[in-house]
Parts: C-alpha cells; sequence; structure tokens
C-alpha cells in the first residue's frame, strides 16, 4: 500500500491540453458564461475531466461515488468552482516545464484516452445504451494511469519498464517489476482514492483483462471499455511502448460482433468525432505539410 | 520548448529535423536535413515514397483500406484509396516524378484474429492496388505479424528505417 501511494503522489499535478485550459478560462471569463458549452469542453480532455468529476464527487458536492454525468457535473459545480479548478492546474503546468516534452507524449495520451472514450459510447449506444455516459467515461480514464506513471518517471518511464523485460515477460509483468504495480491497479487505485464511482475503478483494473460471463465480476461496461481499447489499438492510437500485445478477449469480439467491417466502421467514426474534438479545441491538423 | 533549444536551431544551419506523422496524417519534404517519422503503427500502414532523383520524398500514415462516397477534404489520409494518390500529387509538387518514386511499407499488424482477414490485410491489399495503379514500385516493406513498429524516412538518402522494440532495421536507401 505504501509503494502504491508513493506511485499516486504528484498524481494532483495531471495536467488538461493548454489549449482546453485556455478556452474554458476565455468562456468563463466571459459577462454571461455558457457552462454548456465548457462541459463539452471539460468531456474533451481526460486531466479536466478527472478534476471536475473528483470535486463533483465530494462530500461538498452531493454523494460521494455517485457522479457519471460530466455535463450535469460541470453545470452542478458552477462557474467559480470551475474556475479555480482550471486556474490551479494552470499553475501546475507552468511549474511543470518542459512543455515541448510534455506536449508530444501528452498529445498521443490525449489522442488515446479520447479515441477510445468515442469507440465505447458508440459501442455501448449499440449494445448497452444503459451505460453510454460511463462507458464514454471509464473509457476517457482507462489509462491514467500510464498518465500518472509517465508524469512521475518521465522519459525514464519506458527505460524502467523495459529493463525488466524479456521474450517471457508481457509488459504489465515488466510494469509490476519496475513499480511494484502496472498501470491499469494504478489508475484504479487512484479512481479509488479520488472517491470516483466504483465502477470507473473497476473498468480501469479490467480494461486489458475483462472478465468473462461465467464470472461473477462480469460486467457489459467492462467489455465495452476493453473493445474500445481494442479499437484504439488497431487504429493506431494509445500504441505505446507496450506494443500490440493486448488481444481482443474472444468473449467480447463475439458479444460486441466486432467483425473487419463493424471494426472498420468504428474507426472510421471514431476519427470523425476527435477530428470534431480537435475544431472544438482548436488543435490545427493539417495532412498536407510540406516542409 | 527551453529558451536554450530554441537558439539553438535558430542558428544551426546544419541541424537535422524532425517531421512527425500520426495516425490519418501525411507529410513532404525536399529538404536534405528533414527526417519523416511516424508513431507507432497499429493494423493501419506507413508508407515512405521517396524520388531519389529528386531528392523528394514523404510519408502517409493511413489506417483504413477506403474512404467512404461521402469522404471529407481533410481526411484523405485516413484511407488508403485517397492517401496514396495525394501523397504522390503532392511528392509530384515538389518536383518528384512518379517514374522515379519507390515506395517502403511497414505496419499491418493483425490483431482481430489470427486466421481471418482483417484490417491489416485489406489495408495491405488496398496499398497493393493502388501504388500498382500509380506505377509505384515497392522496394521493401516490413507488413503483418504482430510487431509494434515506426517507419522513418530521411530525405538525405532515401532510408527507410524500420525501428521495433528500440532495434532498427535499414529497409531500404538509395
Amino acid at each position: 500500500m505504501a509503494g502504491m501511494n508513493r506511485l499516486l503522489e504528484g498524481a494532483d499535478r495531471l495536467r488538461p491540453l493548454p489549449v482546453s485550459s485556455a478556452r474554458v478560462i476565455e468562456i468563463l471569463s466571459g459577462d454571461e458564461p455558457d457552462l454548456h458549452e465548457v462541459a463539452e469542453i471539460v468531456r474533451l480532455d481526460d486531466a479536466l475531466s478527472i478534476a471536475v468529476l473528483r470535486l463533483a464527487n465530494s462530500a461538498k458536492f452531493g454523494v460521494p461515488g455517485r457522479e457519471f454525468n460530466l455535463r450535469e457535473a460541470t453545470i452542478r459545480l458552477g462557474v467559480k468552482s470551475l474556475s479555480r479548478i482550471v486556474l490551479q492546474q494552470q499553475v501546475s503546468t507552468v511549474l511543470d516545464g518542459d512543455v515541448r516534452a510534455f506536449g508530444l507524449r501528452r498529445g498521443a495520451l490525449w489522442r488515446g484516452a479520447l479515441g477510445g472514450a468515442f469507440a465505447a459510447e458508440k459501442l455501448a449506444a449499440m449494445h448497452a445504451s444503459e451505460v453510454k455516459e460511463q462507458a464514454f467515461v471509464c473509457a476517457l480514464l482507462r489509462d491514467i494511469g500510464k498518465l500518472v506513471l509517465d508524469l512521475k518517471h518521465g522519459a525514464d518511464y519506458e527505460r524502467l519498464v523495459a529493463e525488466h523485460l524479456t521474450p517471457n515477460t508481457t509488459f504489465d509483468q515488466a510494469e509490476r517489476a519496475a513499480f511494484g504495480a502496472d498501470h491499469a491497479e494504478v489508475g484504479a487505485a487512484l479512481a479509488e482514492h479520488w472517491k470516483l464511482p466504483p465502477e470507473v475503478a473497476d473498468a480501469i483494473r479490467h480494461h486489458h483483462t475483462p472478465p468473462t460471463p461465467d464470472d461473477r465480476n462480469h460486467s457489459v461496461l467492462y467489455d465495452i471499455v476493453h473493445g474500445a481499447d481494442t479499437i484504439c489499438l488497431w487504429a493506431g492510437l494509445a500504441v505505446g511502448s507496450d506494443g500490440l500485445q493486448y488481444r481482443l478477449a474472444p468473449h467480447v469480439r463475439e458479444s460486441l460482433a466486432l467483425t473487419r467491417t463493424e471494426s472498420e466502421n468504428e474507426i472510421s467514426l471514431m476519427w470523425e468525432s476527435l477530428r470534431a474534438a480537435e475544431d472544438v479545441l482548436k488543435i490545427g491538423h493539417d495532412d498536407r505539410r510540406v516542409a | 520548448m527551453t529558451p536554450g533549444t530554441t537558439t539553438t536551431e535558430a542558428i544551426d544551419n546544419t541541424a537535422q529535423r524532425t517531421m512527425h506523422v500520426g495516425p490519418a496524417d501525411a507529410a513532404v519534404s525536399a529538404d536534405p536535413k528533414m527526417t519523416i517519422e511516424t508513431d507507432p503503427l497499429g493494423s493501419s500502414i506507413a508508407v515512405a515514397l521517396f524520388d531519389p532523383v529528386a531528392h523528394v520524398g514523404g510519408v502517409l500514415h493511413f489506417l483504413l483500406p477506403r474512404s467512404p462516397d461521402e469522404a471529407v477534404d481533410n481526411g484523405q489520409a485516413m484511407f488508403a484509396d485517397t492517401g496514396l494518390p495525394m501523397l504522390i500529387e503532392r511528392a509530384t509538387a515538389l518536383g518528384a516524378t512518379s517514374e522515379n518514386l519507390v515506395a517502403c511499407a511497414a505496419g499491418g499488424a493483425e490483431l482481430l484474429d489470427e486466421g481471418r482477414q482483417g484490417v491489416a490485410d485489406a489495408n495491405r491489399s488496398m496499398l497493393e492496388d493502388v501504388l500498382r495503379q500509380n506505377q509505384v514500385k515497392i522496394a521493401a516493406e516490413d507488413i503483418g505479424g504482430t510487431a509494434c513498429r515506426t517507419l522513418s524516412l530521411s530525405i538525405s538518402d532515401g532510408a527507410a528505417v524500420v525501428r521495433n522494440n528500440g532495434k532498427e532495421r535499414v529497409l531500404w536507401q538509395a
């Protein structure tokens, strides 16, 4: 437990994308801030989403461990609390320095997180619409453990894991050897530490290894988050130093009917949503670059 | 960006530069100091085109074989059937000629289900079809399997390099 606590140290400094916090500040500084517009931006940023969910799940704002809905949570917190969240995070971004190195890694992690959230939302709409919002949030936060380890160890993260990788070791085994826990366990512990709904912690814990239907812990929510994570890998998103070692669980492939045609469709829809999110955040994309 | 880095790059005309190509992305260059490098590849495929006479090259990282009917203008790089012609056109605009262009490809890891045709196989088939239609030869490739790779192209000598688990392999060089 002491080891896990050490891993979680500094997780409060998880940084939003500079463009999203700047946009939120711009809206909140206006005469009549539109909180619906703020909520849409919060949903597109994993770090901002965590900050909003943490506060919304605190005793001050409601019943801890109940709030899933990012749109409702954002509006309930109000202008003052939202301003405080964003400003605190901006300060820590500045204090951390090394913005360029951060930007390269953080941008890739953000696309993987949000791409998975969009894929999970689409899968839930088709197979279990009652968990659509939960699926979005859980998939958005599924690799939060990676973000914490990356934040704590920076460029050394991959080197420390590589020291324990052998032909007979998986990436998560090497993570456990290096840090005492793998990124799924770190993410789940963080969600519990922040008192997010228990389904979030469990979905993060199981996102590479969802329980099978004969397991009493089986949940369609975990299946969807796992399926969305795998779709991201197929699409080349969220492919980190752990490479392509993760496989789609057979029971998830069957239950979500992830055939080739369906996979292509999911990848295409996910990218459409990502491009729209980049437009909202005014992140330029130019596939016609010449240099 | 640290202040020191900016100054060094500004005054050093010999400095090598790197351009990153993410998923559904493409870039071309005629700058001999430029290296174009992809993010890690899943079932998607990266293609490096190089004209060894004009020293012009480009890299495309596409995700899917064919575009839907209503393909959007800024989404061409996502698909092989629209991204490859775009890459050839952009390289040609910088002085490359299609008969001189050579292609190297990497990626296409099969993740769906061993034994069934998945996205990676479809990507590979479309890559071969489109390059054949445009009379561009594939000089070398590292496609298939389950490895996670990156592909880079150096404009100075056309070296197409695949990196996998810290190991480098030169696929082709002018």
